[in-house]
């Protein structure tokens, strides 16, 4: 189908799109890669009467890195995070968890930001940022904020982005000492989306001792969440030892499970436990491997 | 589409439920109320319009509260248009005795159609159950602000 009607804009910097959804109100909708919204407009199910369409503003591409953190811009695609060098070798987890979003073209022209200001529910980014600490900066007429993953993801398909203002960058402080980084999902087969992945960051002392873990779940509730509970009990213990097991047992604990004809509740709940086991030892593998991250999925 | 789960409230079995009877309430709480009104019988004639990620959903019928057990359980059926396809559905709420606080248990079952039910799909029961919660924590508050004012 044709979309109904709309105005389209496509300005050349921030602070002219933020003035545009300014002026509209929670009528304007953002155009990032499109992936989610167009499909939403042919159908006519979503029917915005303005649309901001950002591929036109070049400050909002780009990987760069600066006192130890890594900052990309909201716009870059999927596919430029794939086959980064720069990431590649500085944090090898986000090429990795790149390149098992949907398919080619999907990560063609899908972008980070968008990805991460949609908050599906199925979302690969939202597992990613929790797990990496990611910092998200916003820009509104009021001026700027910067929000942690942990406050970002509201509700379903809510971000902490309110209608006027634009998400530009996304900053993430690149891990040192004995880390490593993994994200595991088991996809649905016809769209790609995660049924559940999971994320999680491990950093090492030289006795192989945990010294810290972060544990994001995507895909499993209404919003990517992070396992605090087990990320608690794995300070301190020896990931030789069992605690990954325990880890994962109660990883499933404050879920709301989501279910669907595709996956039930009790299904989803068993792949939290299998998929948080999964990327905790490759988190574990990969610090003591000096690798640094890992990602697979399953289908 | 299958819709269950249980939302625990602060306030004793009998208050909950009339709160759930109250027209006023039902009215404030329900997501984008254009219109609610009462025609008979535990009948309203109601028009809801609600958004998320960009789409609307509107829903244009009837809701009916019926075989109330004061103040243990009622049936709510809802029948109307709903995003330009249909929605047909049956829920059943109880209520849990707990002494200070009470457990809503609903179950509901609902044919939904139209567009917005097959594309979005994935995302229609996650969508209903969010709905619910946002209904029944403004339903708590308002009986916290209903006890608070009667306390003074």
């Amino acid at each position: 189908m044709i979309t109904e009607t709309f105005e389209y804009h496509a300005p050349e910097d921030v602070q002219a799109a933020v003035a545009i959804l300014a002026e509209h109100g929670p009528e304007a909708k953002v155009l990032a890669g499109g992936h989610s919204l167009v499909p939403l407009m042919r159908l006519r199910l979503a029917t915005p009467s303005v649309i901001v369409d950002l591929n036109r503003i070049p400050q909002l591409r780009g990987i760069t890195t600066e006192n130890g953190s890594i900052t990309i811009g909201a716009m870059t695609t999927h596919a430029a995070i794939e086959h980064s060098a720069e990431l590649k070798a500085m944090l090898p987890v986000l090429p990795a968890a790149a390149a098992l979003i949907g398919d080619p073209m999907v990560r063609n022209r899908g972008t980070i930001g968008g990805s991460l200001v949609h908050a599906d529910p199925a979302g690969d980014w939202p597992a990613v940022a929790l797990a990496l600490d990611a910092q998200l900066q916003l820009v509104g007429s009021h001026g700027e904020t910067t929000v942690r993953a942990d406050d970002f993801f509201v509700d379903l398909l809510t971000s902490a982005v309110e209608p006027d203002e634009i998400l530009t960058n996304i900053t993430i402080p690149i891990p040192t000492g004995r880390v490593g980084v993994s994200y595991q999902k088991f996809a649905h087969p016809a769209s790609g989306y995660a049924v559940t992945g999971v994320a999680a960051m491990v950093m090492l002392d030289d006795a192989d001792a945990c010294i810290e873990s972060r544990i994001a779940i995507t895909g499993a509730g209404a919003t990517a969440v992070r396992a605090t509970e087990s990320e608690a009990m794995l300070r301190g213990t020896d990931l030789n030892g069992g605690s990954i097991d325990r880890a994962a047992e109660s990883a499933v604990s404050g879920i709301d499970f989501l279910g669907d004809i595709y996956a039930s509740e009790e299904y989803r709940e068993q792949l939290v436990r299998v998929y948080t086991k999964r990327s905790l030892l490759a988190a574990f593998r990969a610090a003591t491997s000096g690798h640094g991250a890992e990602a697979a999925k399953t289908i | 589409m299958k819709l269950t789960g249980n939302y625990t409230m602060k306030a004793p079995r009998a208050v909950v439920f009339d709160t759930l009877m109250s027209v006023d309430v039902l009215r404030s709480c329900l997501p984008g109320v254009e219109k609610f009104e009462h025609t008979g019988d535990g009948r309203y004639e109601t028009r809801l319009r609600a958004g998320l990620a960009g789409v609307k959903g509107e829903f244009a019928g009837t809701i009916t509260l019926r075989d109330p057990v004061p103040p243990v359980s009622y049936t709510l059926a809802m029948d109307g248009n709903f995003s330009g396809g249909f929605v047909s559905g049956v829920g059943s709420i109880r209520l849990e005795d707990l002494g200070a606080q009470t457990r809503v248990e609903y179950s509901g079952d609902a044919q939904v159609s139209g567009p917005l039910a097959s594309v979005g799909q994935r995302l229609m029961a996650p969508a209903a159950k969010m709905v619910v919660g946002k209904f029944f924590r403004c339903m708590e508050a308002q009986i916290e602000s209903r006890t608070n004012s009667a306390s003074r």
